[in-house]
């Protein structure tokens, strides 16, 4: 058994589910056995400023930080923790990504946005506030990946490259059993007329997935469900922008009528609905605009 | 976290607070953030919002998830076919019993903080029994909805999929298991909590709200809605479009109340058999139904455990593998009202769609936001009985106060909380905290 | 937000380097100056230009970004510069959405030996990106 490692486990905002995650981890008593916590706040009130201050610096050997970074304050105790801590987990798509707040920050005139503002700021991923060590993905991040965080963080006598990111490096299509027809995208279909075939890919049969442009490593558990990937854990390795890179994809299936005027194509593109809640449910505060801006509307 | 009428959107926005002017008075105020839910949800596709509301509490994502598709099929004229509604029932049990062993187990044990002691130990029920049941229970979750925390088997009309041959059997299996584990937590409960519940005695007339199914009995799932006054006699029973215009207007000189307690009372009894014979022992050491004392909620959560776990078991017996009618044809969209009866009580979505099945309107009705004058008419007289001292032990029975209604807005354990008392200025002149 | 004379977009222009390119490059021998604003990269179609590319450049403080490829049935790559189209067509719906103007791409198709076509083209853009002033993607931060 490695030295005891120092862990703790803060989750400033968010929906909770980050900490149920890693709760029912399987090797969650393993883990706490080889491990000292140091603290387990499950809300930003569970945790003083004071008391953070009061640790050592340093003093934590692996931090798990859920949820998402918005104003000054959450920016301050991120900062604050960091210093405390030897490496940083960013911990479920919140973390990762700025996860379903992020389209907050993309919601036209809203009065949300004024709300953000005078809260203090737009909702971040944690890497555009601190270095981040690790990431885990998804929202949250499934079982699988908990695990082999766990394995690899806590159980492990060596620790992970710094960089690691705890899902696989291909794309959830990977993972994925449904046939393949390459069709060409021709219509978008939605789920109002029936659900699709669960057998084969969705984008075959018009259907937004994210799957090609996601990074895998979940198990493709909602296609399973026979429901699209809506991305939850983030791009593939090498991709900077998801949205973009689904965006791209799709337009590159639409068939070339061989009319220049490209008004059949253009015909599908539009048909896209809600394109910011489904090209970039998860990550539109870690795209590369970040937020909405005003550009002379 | 958030209160469950915002997703988590607007991270600072909640807080509990115990405020007063110039007197020490209680008060919880859940945010109310109905526009900012409605303009988050603005421009979204009609069947990615149970995806969306589910993560507006991880505690209750089955509830809230349940809730927003039933709301939907309202939107779209839709009567699901009977083997969704029971993929759906099934589903909704599996997450009130997560949400309830969770709470038991996890949220409400007054461990001294961190998660190795917030698990209750004793002999007859180790915490390993415990985490495994609830794994298992998210097993069924996942197994039912399609993903653990987070299902995403509903749709507009019905589910997307059906549930495999061993996959079923599989979750039949570990529903007996569950049923178990919710047994032996009653007689724990029974052991140790029950004398804790008769010793508080503090007591708040209120109206009921539950759903209850056709016989009368409660629903932890779909139903009609029916609302009791503080005697018990029934004010109205509807579904959840005639009934939402009386709860938003409350007028009464009660507040009302959901969850577990409200089901007790606002309901003939439990829909199931071992559950049923359990509230007689509530009954007994409490004395016949209404039953208003704050903490007997806690009681009758125990016992729902049980029936959460029989109504499981029984709702996976009845479900067919390889049933393909699982999804109604749509009329065009428009404006629908769904409730579900979900771990922490009546739970009501509304959405406006337009014709393309585009969001334009959004809103919950929460637990949180229901029970909120009922949560501050028992701090209230708390407070006013524990005088202008704030003891520890004051603090103890706010948080249990609190703790006994299953609030979105306090679910890790043991949760933070900050009273102050304010000068006649409004600043803060003494504080005290525990977290 | 217009009406800014002594603002000096940057515009990062992606340019094929069979037809475009070649055209800023005939400007260049020819003394044909097109206006420094504009910096360009070079490309082997404009179906290459991805997504991230030109999200980039608007991230990185491009106020501006042209595309360059062959008139429409000319490309070598199979019709890559229309697919190329394709993709800048939905980025720009999405562009809208986060508020930036769509305006600010512009895409051009110009042979390699219309030198003149492109420092009017060039011209033009940078005009046009002036009126519109510094795109506010960067204040991001
Ligand atoms: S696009 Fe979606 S459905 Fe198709 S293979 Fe990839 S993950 Fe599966
Ligand atoms: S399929 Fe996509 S949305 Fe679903 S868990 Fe995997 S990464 Fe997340």
């Amino acid at each position: 058994m490695p030295n005891k490692k120092r862990l703790a486990f803060y989750a400033g905002s968010g929906c909770g589910g980050c900490s149920q995650s890693l709760m029912l981890s399987p090797s969650l008593a393993t883990m706490l056995d080889g491990a000292d916590i140091a603290f387990w706040a499950t809300r930003s009130g569970d945790l003083t400023e004071d008391e953070i201050s009061q640790l050592d610096d340093k003093g934590i050997d692996v931090l798990m930080f859920a949820g998402p970074v918005d104003g000054e304050a959450s920016i301050a105790t991120a900062k604050l923790l960091r210093r405390k801590a030897k490496r940083v987990v960013a911990y479920g798509a919140c973390a990762h990504l700025g996860g379903l707040c992020g389209l907050t920050n993309v919601i036209p005139g809203a009065k949300l946005r004024e709300l953000a503002e005078r809260n203090g700021g737009f909702i971040k991923p944690l890497s555009a506030v601190i270095e981040v060590d690790y990431v885990l993905p998804g929202c949250p991040p499934p079982q699988g990946m908990v695990e082999r965080m766990v394995k690899e963080l806590f159980l492990a006598d060596d620790v992970p490259d710094v960089g690691t990111v705890f899902a696989s490096s291909k794309g959830v299509c990977a993972q994925c059993d449904r046939k393949h027809l390459n069709n060409p995208l021709e219509e978008i279909r939605r789920f109002h007329a029936a659900p699709p075939d669960p057998d084969i890919c969705l984008l075959d049969q018009g259907y937004i997935c994210l799957g090609p442009v996601t990074r895998g490593g979940c198990g493709a558990v909602c296609l399973e469900a026979n429901r699209p990937c809506t991305g939850c854990a983030g791009p593939t390795a090498g991709v900077l922008d998801q949205g973009g890179a689904i965006l791209q994809s799709l337009a590159s299936l639409v068939p070339l009528s061989g009319d220049i005027s490209g008004e059949k194509e253009h015909r599908v593109l539009d048909s896209i609905q809600d394109i910011v809640g489904t090209a970039y449910k998860y990550s539109a505060a870690a795209s590369l605009l970040k937020r909405r801006v005003n550009d002379g509307e | 976290m958030m209160a469950s009428n915002v997703i988590c959107l607007l991270p600072h926005l909640d807080r509990v607070e115990l405020v007063n002017g110039g007197e020490l008075v209680a008060s919880v105020s859940v945010p109310q953030a109905r526009e900012a839910f409605s303009s988050y949800m603005r421009g979204r596709l009609a069947e990615d919002v149970p995806l969306y509301v589910q993560r507006i509490d991880a505690h209750c994502a089955v509830s809230q998830h349940l809730a927003a598709v039933r709301a939907l099929d309202a939107c779209y004229n839709a009567s699901p076919p009977k083997g969704a509604i029971a993929i759906r029932r099934a589903l909704a049990y599996a997450g009130v019993y997560y949400h309830h062993l969770e709470q038991l187990f996890f949220s409400r044990s007054s461990g001294d903080g961190g998660i190795a002691g917030l698990v209750r130990t004793d002999d007859e029920l180790a915490a390993h029994d415990v985490l495994q049941a609830l794994r298992r229970a998210r097993d069924v979750v996942e197994i039912l909805g399609g993903r653990g925390l987070t299902p995403e088997r509903g749709i507009p009309g019905g589910v997307t999929v059906g549930i495999a041959d061993e996959q079923l059997s599989r979750a039949r299996d570990i529903a007996s298991d569950l049923l178990g584990v919710a047994l032996r937590s009653e007689e724990g409960f029974r052991a140790g909590g029950a004398r804790w519940v008769e010793e508080q005695e503090l007591s708040v007339p209120a109206y009921s709200l539950a759903t209850v199914n056709d016989d009368g009995e409660a629903s932890l799932c779909d139903g009609m809605l029916r609302i009791v006054d503080p005697k018990g006699s029934e004010v109205i029973t509807g579904d959840a479009s005639q009934v939402l215009p009386m709860m938003m207007e409350w007028k009464e000189d009660a507040p009302l109340r959901v969850g577990p307690l409200a089901r007790l009372n606002a309901a003939s009894g439990a829909s199931t058999e071992q559950a049923r014979e359990l509230q007689k022992h509530l009954f007994d050491a409490l004395g016949t139904s209404p039953i208003h004392r704050v903490a007997a909620g806690n009681w009758a959560m125990v016992i729902e455990l049980v029936e959460a776990a029989e109504l499981l078991s029984s709702a996976l017996a009845g479900l067919a593998a390889g049933d393909s009618e699982l999804h109604a044809s749509l009329d065009e969209p428009g404006e629908g009202v769904g409730a579900i009866e979900g771990a922490r009580g009546t739970l009501i979505h509304r959405y406006l769609l337009d014709a393309e099945g585009i969001v334009q309107e959004a809103q919950i009705v929460s637990p949180d936001s229901l029970m909120e004058a009922d949560v501050n008419a028992a701090l209230s007289s708390l407070i006013a009985e524990s005088g202008p001292e704030v003891t520890d032990d004051t603090i103890e029975r706010i948080v249990n106060t609190i703790g006994s209604y299953q609030p979105a807005y306090v679910p890790s354990a043991p949760f933070s909380l900050r009273i102050v008392r304010r000068d006649a200025d409004g600043r803060v002149s003494q504080e005290w905290r525990r977290t | 937000m217009s009406d800014n004379k002594s603002f000096e977009p940057k515009i990062i222009a992606f340019l094929c380097k069979w037809t475009t390119y070649a055209a800023a490059d005939l400007c260049g021998v020819s003394r044909m100056p097109y206006p420094s604003n504009i910096s360009i990269i070079k490309v082997n179609c404009t179906g290459e230009v991805t997504a991230d590319m030109i999200l980039t450049a608007f991230e990185k403080g491009a106020d501006g970004i042209l595309i360059g490829g062959c008139r429409p049935g000319h490309c070598r790559y199979e019709g890559g510069n229309l697919k190329g189209a394709n993709r800048i067509y939905l980025l720009k719906r999405a562009l809208n959405e986060f508020g930036v103007n769509p305006e600010r791409i512009r895409e051009v198709g110009i042979a390699g030996a219309q030198g003149l076509i492109f420092q009017r083209a060039a011209e033009k853009f940078t005009a046009d990106i002036r009126a519109l002033g510094p795109s506010p993607v960067m204040s991001n931060a």
